[in-house]
This record gives C-alpha cells, sequence and structure tokens, in this order.
C-alpha cells in the first residue's frame, strides 16, 4: 500500500518521542528534527519506490509534514507529562523569571503591561500546579513547536535530499 | 532587482529576526518587551537545551540558545550576507563540512571527557564554521529548484 504522509508520521513521532527525553534533547536538540525528516525521505523510497533523484518540492513537502507532526505529539507529550506531574520547566523557572524582570531598573516605566502579564504567568503556573494543565500555556507551546519544527523540518529534508540523491549518483 | 538577490535578501533578514530572537533579553533589556522573554525563550527550547553555564550573557542577561547554537546560526547569518554580494558555490565543500563536524565533535568528546574545561568561545567558533558551510549548502540546493522550476516554467 502506497501512503505517501506514513513516512513523515512516523518519523515525526519518533522524533517527538526524542525531543520528550531530557538527556537526548541535551545532546542533540536541534538535529533531531532534521534526521527525521532525512529518515522520511529514505522510508518514502523504500516504501513507496519513491523515484529518485527527489525533487526539492518533494523534500521541502516531507520536511514540512514531518516538523508539523513532530511539533504535535511534542507537544502533546508535553501536555501528558505536565498533566502527570503538575509541574514543567515553566513552573519551575517562573520565580527566577520574574525575579530578574522585578529586578530590572525600568521596571517602573512598565506600568501596567507588567502586572497584567505577570498575572498571566501566574494564572498559567497555578493552573498547571492546580490541575496540570494550562491553555495558554499549551497554546503557546504548540505554536512555538509549529514554527521551529516545521523550518528546521524543511531544511532537514533540503539536506537530506542532497545526501540521498549524491548517493544514488555514487550508486550507479 | 534579481530574484535570487531577493531571495537572499529574504533570508538573511529571516536569519536577523531569528538571532534577534536570541538575543531578545539583552535586545529588550531597556524595553516593555522585556516581559515576553518566557514566550520567547519557549520558543527556542525547541532547537537547543538552553543550560545557563554554556549561554552567553551581556550585562547578566543571558542569550536564549547556548554558544554553539549561537554560533551555528551566526555563522549562517555572516553567509547569508556575503551572498547577498558575492555567489557562494557549494562545489567542494563537503569536505569543509565534514572537517567543522570533525572539529564539533572532537570539542563536544574532549570537554566532556575532562581533557578541557567547557569553553564558549571553542564551541562558538566551531559552530559559526559549521553554520556558514550549511547555509551556503542549504542556499545552492534552493536556489537550484528555484532555476529548474523557472525553466520548466519558460518550456
Amino acid at each position: 500500500m502506497k501512503n505517501k504522509y506514513l513516512p513523515s508520521l512516523v518519523t515525526g513521532f519518533g522524533a517527538a518521542v526524542l525531543v520528550s527525553v531530557p538527556w537526548v534533547r541535551t545532546v542533540g536538540c536541534c538535529i533531531i528534527v532534521p534526521l527525521a525528516s532525512l529518515y522520511a525521505l529514505m522510508l518514502h523510497i523504500k516504501l513507496n519506490e519513491g523515484e529518485m533523484p527527489i525533487k526539492t518540492s518533494l523534500a521541502i513537502l516531507f520536511g514540512l509534514m514531518t516538523g508539523l507532526w513532530a511539533a504535535f505529539f511534542s507537544a502533546l507529550f508535553e501536555t501528558i507529562i505536565t498533566f502527570v506531574i503538575h509541574s514543567n520547566d515553566f513552573v519551575q523557572g517562573l520565580p527566577a523569571m520574574e525575579n530578574m524582570l522585578r529586578n530590572s531598573k525600568f521596571v517602573t516605566s512598565f506600568g501596567g503591561l507588567f502586572d497584567q502579564m505577570i498575572k498571566i504567568y501566574h494564572s498559567m503556573a497555578n493552573d498547571i500546579r492546580l490541575y496540570g494543565f494550562s491553555p495558554i500555556y499549551t497554546f503557546t507551546v504548540l505554536v512555538g513547536n509549529v514554527i521551529v519544527d516545521s523550518v528546521f523540518g524543511m531544511l532537514g529534508g533540503v539536506l537530506g535530499m542532497t545526501y540521498l540523491n549524491n548517493r544514488s549518483k555514487t550508486v550507479k | 532587482m534579481n530574484k535570487n538577490i531577493l531571495f537572499r535578501l529574504m533570508l538573511f533578514l529571516l536569519l536577523l529576526l531569528w538571532m534577534a530572537g536570541i538575543i531578545f533579553p539583552v535586545l529588550t533589556a531597556s524595553s516593555q518587551l522585556m516581559i515576553f522573554t518566557p514566550f520567547i525563550k519557549k520558543l527556542y527550547t525547541n532547537v537547543c537545551h538552553q543550560q545557563s553555564y554554556k549561554c552567553f550573557s551581556i550585562g547578566g542577561r543571558e542569550f536564549l540558545v547556548c554558544s554553539r547554537c549561537f554560533g551555528l546560526y551566526l555563522g549562517a547569518l555572516i553567509a547569508s550576507f556575503i551572498s547577498l554580494f558575492f555567489k557562494l558555490d557549494s562545489k567542494g565543500l563537503f569536505k569543509y563540512f565534514v572537517l567543522s563536524l570533525i572539529f564539533m565533535f572532537t570539542d563536544i568528546f574532549s570537554y566532556n571527557v575532562g581533557l578541557y574545561a567547557y569553553s564558549k568561545y571553542i564551541a562558538s567558533v566551531t559552530g559559526i564554521f559549521s553554520g556558514s558551510i550549511l547555509f551556503i549548502y542549504i542556499l545552492n540546493q534552493i536556489e537550484l529548484h528555484l532555476l529548474t522550476l523557472r525553466l520548466s516554467d519558460e518550456k
């Protein structure tokens, strides 16, 4: 069965799993999603007997799809982990961040904006502590993941295409 | 304006925006925008571990990525700026790219086994080297694709 979207779904899921592991994240950080895009292209060629050389548009599409799946699943995993442990790096880092913001010599010129934002941060942190879930926080995580992972996924797709095309030339 | 130059200018501006995000706490130290730091920081957690002792800081305000990632993006930004004025060809760059990766992994291995303490400067230099070469590679591939599209349109 030919399924164009299955490879990016599988590798995007794998990337999201790896990104959720703290140690792997420290070592791999920005290379996990691009590598997932490369692997998605490799899977596509194997499973769907994709044409060689790979076209740039296909590589970008695969990269984008992988990035989007990785973004969705990593946001989902983070939400689940936060729901279970009722804490995350945002909650833990908020006091230090607030301290830094309050110690700014410009804090007096902030006026109402500062207090409003701090209120929002506190309500997010309180929701996470009490219920393990904050809609604003989850939305922020999802948007951030979508922006960053799709860009890095597309970069990985283009690089993967170069690598795979060069390799097929060498084999021939 | 030449389409290629326009495309490169767009890439340069996007990279500039990305770099501005990295140094957001420093740039906004005297502005109300500083209040958005937690959101911007969260955005960069996807691409970097952000360990404090590995991040550059100015005036006590840390960059939002580690020094190696900062070097990578700075290298890409420098290469994109140069690409506005000169044609950068990726032919023969592969060996330099491999060399840059060897430098990077040697540095990672060396401080992890305790040969020397982590140096932000060494890490960022290895990043600049790889980032610039990687950018030239990607730019060439995308421009090649755009050229193919243009040729097929003309046919």
